[in-house]
């Protein structure tokens, strides 16, 4: 239970800090696309020490890896529906990205399989 | 959503899972925390670049809550673990409370807006 008490405070605080602080980095004119960028060193960079390097997350030995991204993308989602705005209107676009994410995780296994048989 | 939208939205999800599990482990193994720091810069700004940058790969709804590339890093990471013969089972627990700490991130983002 205390391990979880740290999976639910380090997403909360990850699904907060890209959000609040992304958009700050993003739209500061002298930096332009580049602020864009930053949030990936500066936000998700430290907050994945906190959470996957330390190991406020639970992830235990032989489970499915739950990456912090679940409590980040819930938090983007969850920001728009709790001011309103029709979660029915977000569902063709979440699809399409599980279509591709499972991808993704697939091709990774396979080709990092292949490359450790070699 | 019209087919361009989605063969652009499928690719996007589809890349920042994949470069998330083939690079972030190994800059942890070769430098430690330092790599894994360096390896989050790269991999994450440079996706989110190509995902919510200038010209999007994920195509957001009109008038839709925002569907983040977290999304695709969530689905992806754990269809990697299930094929690669992790227990989803044991994931329950953390998977609920992630979901909890996002949705209490959502509120505390939408109570500061």
């Amino acid at each position: 239970m205390k391990r979880q008490l740290g999976t639910m405070v380090g997403g909360a605080i990850a699904g907060v800090f890209v959000f609040n602080i992304w958009g700050i980095l993003a739209g500061t004119e002298a930096l332009g696309d580049a602020g864009g960028w930053l949030g990936g060193l500066l936000i998700v960079g430290f907050i994945w020490t906190v959470n996957h390097y330390v190991g406020v997350i639970y992830n235990p030995e032989g489970s499915v890896s739950i990456d912090m991204a679940t409590a980040i993308a819930v938090a983007g989602t969850m920001q728009g529906v709790f001011g309103g705005l029709p979660f029915s209107a977000a569902l063709p676009t979440l699809l399409w990205v599980a279509v591709g994410a499972v991808l993704g995780g697939t091709f990774a296994a396979v080709v990092q399989n292949a490359i450790a048989e070699e | 959503m019209g087919i361009l939208n989605i063969v652009s939205t499928v690719f996007g999800a589809m890349l920042f899972p994949f470069l998330i599990l083939m690079v972030w482990g190994k800059g942890v193994e070769e430098r430690g925390i330092f790599g894994g720091l360096v390896m989050g810069g790269f991999i994450v700004g440079t996706s989110w670049l190509a995902n919510h940058g200038g010209s999007p790969l994920i195509i957001q709804g009109q008038g839709a809550p925002w569907i983040d590339m977290a999304w695709a890093a969530s689905i992806g990471i754990m269809t990697h673990g299930i094929i690669t013969g992790g227990d989803f089972k044991k994931s329950v627990p953390t998977l609920i409370f992630a979901i909890i700490g996002g949705i209490i991130g959502g509120f505390v983002l939408f109570a500061a807006a």
